[in-house]
């Protein structure tokens, strides 16, 4: 960040200017709404994800519930706001339905965030991290390397990701690791195109040169000095790629390349759904469906909020 | 250079790429842990059977003798056989590529004419509230998707209004009627064999997955409209022209459109890849019978094979796209020879 204070004030000054400074970021955050939106349904669904089972009201991988000790079995397919009555006392409502198997279909979109929120976090860092540095590299060392590592990515990303995800699931077969790694390979080429153009465009700059001259090894300059001004353009497509993966977890699973049942998951369901849908049980499949629509939209909100934040030169690009 | 000598260059450089692709692919579906044999034939099968399984696939030969291998049946169009049925994997996937190019097309077409039309009215009735509406079509359409988007389709227009029918290409009897396919796309073989009413039947299956595909792709391009038609109608030739007296209506189209052309064939041309992405999807939910449908079969068979053909097909259609988009784009753009 190019905030400058002065170095001749004192550590109170500092850190006075520092607090306004810091308040008039958090009132215009404010004023910004789609990214207050995007943050607030996020929040939503990170709260979703980490509570888990603590918020739902039945086992999401039962078809049984347990009432006065008695176990009693959940009637399948109920349509959203039924009731069972099980004995004198107890009724049990089932807000948003039950699924073929009698599972409550409100516990499993609850606790379905958490796989997929997961995959998507392991996916964006893993191919972050690929992407980020072969870029940085890439675009300092130039030359034969560049050219070369640039043919391979510009062929990967003309790649229809979704059936390179595709291919390389069905290898790797299901679990957290291998669904992130399928995910993570179709957008390290975006990282490494932002990351490479940056350090393009930085390399030039006298400061390189200057350190340069001071003496500096190129680790040094790359890592410490480059990188960290690079880094800043990444900052919109994080968002933006983490929306991605949960589309491509959600569509992985829904071919059933997805985690093993009867662990919730919304790609999942919506595939399971997809054979009750038109047979009139709308309920199994459109719930999660909303769920990956709504979270898709949060992550969207949020980076077109920072795109229009932290890069005003993004709309001039190209 | 001329546009042919931009042509040739054109053709020989998608040697590299096609080059390049097939070595992305083999890298990802080799070299990458996992074994295709143990996925093909399940963890319980004994030592044996599985070693002499990756013999017959080539699998056992040390990695630089399988990519020489694969890289060469490949070039002599021979993509191994299906699993259960034991069909040559080339001829399997060639019976399906006039199904996917057809969804292709139609879906290309829809996705346009809505983008644009939005774009356009969107821009033509400028007011405060007609950017956020563009936005919001264009988030909601990329964070709905595609296979859920078809799933409500097909329970809306589908089932619940009794419109179309939700899958398959063709019904029964006129599938039936038209074989043998003497090309494979409907509309051409309905007029060989005699039967142009085929053609109809084919358009109303065509309707509800094109039209997925085609809402799924359309909000980048009324993204794209909207922006260039709102930058054209702020310039001073713009300004000019309404003074002296064209309508707004004549200026966004003979003025307006002309400028907006350039960056929307670009997005068309970045648009394959989600293009041949979504079809995978959209030929599932409809039981398309395409190439994406073929990925899809792979994978409930566990036929390796299979999946690793379709895949390598798909490296052949994004450099043949891509070439053909570059070709037009220099053809419609002068200035543009690399």
């Amino acid at each position: 960040m190019s905030t400058r204070t002065s170095t001749r004030g004192s550590g109170t000054e500092i850190a006075g200017s520092t607090a306004a400074l810091l308040a008039s970021r958090l009132r215009s955050l404010g004023e910004q709404r789609s990214l207050s939106a995007g943050l607030l349904i996020l929040a939503v669904v990170v709260f979703l994800a980490l509570a888990g089972e603590y918020l739902t009201p039945f086992d999401p991988t039962l078809s049984v519930v347990a009432v006065g000790g008695k176990i009693h079995n959940i009637p399948p397919l109920l349509p959203p706001g039924s009731t069972v009555r099980i004995d004198e006392r107890t009724e049990l409502l089932f807000v948003l339905g039950t699924d073929h198997l009698g599972r409550d279909v409100l516990s499993r979109i609850v606790t379905g965030a958490r796989f997929v929120l997961t995959v998507a976090l392991v996916a964006t860092a893993i191919s972050a991290a690929i992407g980020v540095t072969l870029g940085l590299l890439s675009g300092y060392v130039g030359g034969a390397l560049d050219r070369v590592v640039s043919l391979v990515m510009d062929s990967m990303y003309a790649f229809p990701g979704l059936v390179l995800a595709i291919a390389v699931a069905a290898l790797l077969g299901t679990g957290i690791l291998n669904m992130a790694t399928a995910i993570a390979v179709v957008y390290i080429p975006s990282y490494y195109r932002m990351v490479r153009g940056a350090v393009l465009s930085l390399k030039s700059l006298p400061f390189v040169e200057a350190l340069r001259v001071m003496g500096m090894d190129t680790p040094s300059i790359l890592f410490r000095h480059i990188a960290p001004n690079a880094l800043y353009s990444i900052i919109a497509v994080l968002p933006m790629n983490f929306a991605d993966a949960v589309i491509t977890e959600a569509a992985l699973s829904f071919l059933g390349l997805g985690i093993s049942p009867p662990t919730p998951d919304w790609g999942y369901d919506l595939n399971t759904g997809r054979r009750y849908f038109l047979s009139g049980h709308w309920w199994i499949g459109a719930f999660p469906g909303m769920m990956i629509v709504l979270t898709v939209l949060g992550f969207l909100l949020v980076g077109e909020g920072l795109g229009e934040r932290f890069n005003p030169r993004r709309l001039m690009r190209r | 250079m001329g546009l042919r000598d931009y042509v040739v260059k054109r053709i020989l450089l998608m040697i590299p790429i096609v080059f390049v692709l097939l070595t992305i692919v083999f890298v990802l579906l080799r070299a990458l842990p996992g074994d295709p044999v143990t996925m093909l034939e399940g963890k319980d099968i004994p030592e044996e059977v599985l070693a002499r399984r990756r013999a017959e696939l080539g699998l056992d030969q040390p990695l630089h003798v399988q990519y020489l291998n694969y890289l060469a049946s490949v070039l002599r169009g021979d993509l191994g056989y299906t699993a259960l049925e034991r069909i040559p994997v080339a001829e399997y996937i060639a019976m399906r590529l006039p199904a996917t190019v057809e969804l292709a097309l139609a879906a290309s077409l829809l996705s346009i004419m809505i983008g644009v039309a939005l774009g356009m009215l969107a821009s033509f009735y400028r007011t405060k509230t007609t950017l956020p509406v563009v936005k919001i079509y264009s988030s909601v359409t990329f964070a709905i998707p595609v296979f859920y988007l078809g799933l409500l389709l097909q329970a809306t227009l589908g089932v619940g209004a009794g419109l179309f029918p939700t899958g398959g290409r063709l019904s029964a009897l006129n599938e039936v009627a038209l074989s043998p396919r003497p090309t494979g796309f409907v509309v051409v073989d309905a007029f060989i064999v005699g039967k142009p009413w085929i053609v109809v039947d084919f358009l109303h299956h065509l309707a509800l997955p094109s039209l997925t595909l085609g809402i799924y792709l359309s909000s980048v391009f009324a993204r794209v409209t909207y922006l260039t038609l709102a930058e054209v109608t702020s310039q001073d030739y713009f300004t000019a022209g309404r003074s002296r007296g064209l309508t707004k209506t004549m200026l966004v189209l003979r003025y307006g459109m002309r400028n907006a052309m350039i960056p929307l064939i670009t997005m068309a041309g970045l648009q394959v890849a989600a293009l041949l992405g979504g079809a995978v999807l959209t030929e599932t939910v409809f039981n398309w019978p395409g190439i994406g449908y073929v990925v899809y079969e792979g994978i409930l068979k566990r036929d390796y094979v299979l999946v690793q053909g379709a895949v390598t097909i798909y490296a052949i259609i994004v450099a043949v796209v891509n070439l053909v988009v570059d070709i037009v784009y220099a053809y419609i753009d002068p200035r543009i020879r690399y």
